[in-house]
């Protein structure tokens, strides 16, 4: 049932780890930019 | 601040959390015990209640925290001291809300007859699967800080 929201969640996860790590290695502060975005998905999606 | 003290304590902050996510840590999180206001959208109509509904959820300060990670958000925004960073940082929290709530009901199926409500009650039963990732989230971001901290000792 829920089928396409865990692969869209999934997807939301891996390209936010992605980009968090990623720019972990360049600046840190950056870093935080598109986890914010991933901490504000999986919130509104708890309900 | 000696930066790789900062990440450091960022780093071990994320991995204290992502184990609270995955349930081997046990311990309350700060948050305002409450929901916004469910009765906006018939008193102020859809815009109203869409404005009223993001000042009081947008910052995620006023209503209840979830997920842990939101504190390392709001602890990275005030360690930074510049304000833009923090608003860019918050924003692009309430980004992701927003988007959670107007992507998900188109991904849902429900052409076998199921209605939102349906979905819905099923995203509330999976909230385990939703700690889960998020911890997994957490311990890489973890695990990068703490590699960051290290590398700048």
């Amino acid at each position: 049932m829920l089928r396409r929201f865990e692969l869209a969640s999934k997807g939301v996860n891996l390209i936010a780890l992605a980009m968090g790590l990623g720019l972990l290695l360049w600046n840190p502060w950056l870093a935080f930019l598109p986890m914010a975005a991933w901490v504000g998905w999986f919130q509104a999606g708890s309900l | 601040m000696i930066t790789w003290l900062l990440w450091l304590g960022l780093g071990g902050l994320s991995l204290v959390l992502a184990l609270r996510e995955f349930g081997w840590l046990t311990f309350n999180i700060p948050q305002w015990r409450r929901q916004t206001g469910k009765t906006w959208y018939a008193r102020l109509g859809p815009i109203g209640a869409a404005w009223w509904w993001g000042l009081d959820l947008g910052s995620g300060l006023t209503t209840l925290v979830t997920f842990s990670g939101y504190w390392l958000l709001v602890l990275a925004a005030l360690l930074k001291g510049i304000p833009l960073y923090g608003g860019l940082v918050l924003g692009l929290y309430g980004l992701g809300r927003a988007l959670s709530v107007a992507l998900t009901p188109f991904l849902f199926n429900l052409k076998g007859g199921e209605n939102l409500w349906t979905h819905l009650d099923a995203l509330l039963a999976g909230r385990l699967h939703l700690r889960r990732w998020h911890g997994y989230g957490l311990l890489g971001l973890a695990l990068g800080l703490l590699m960051r901290g290290v590398m700048s000792w």
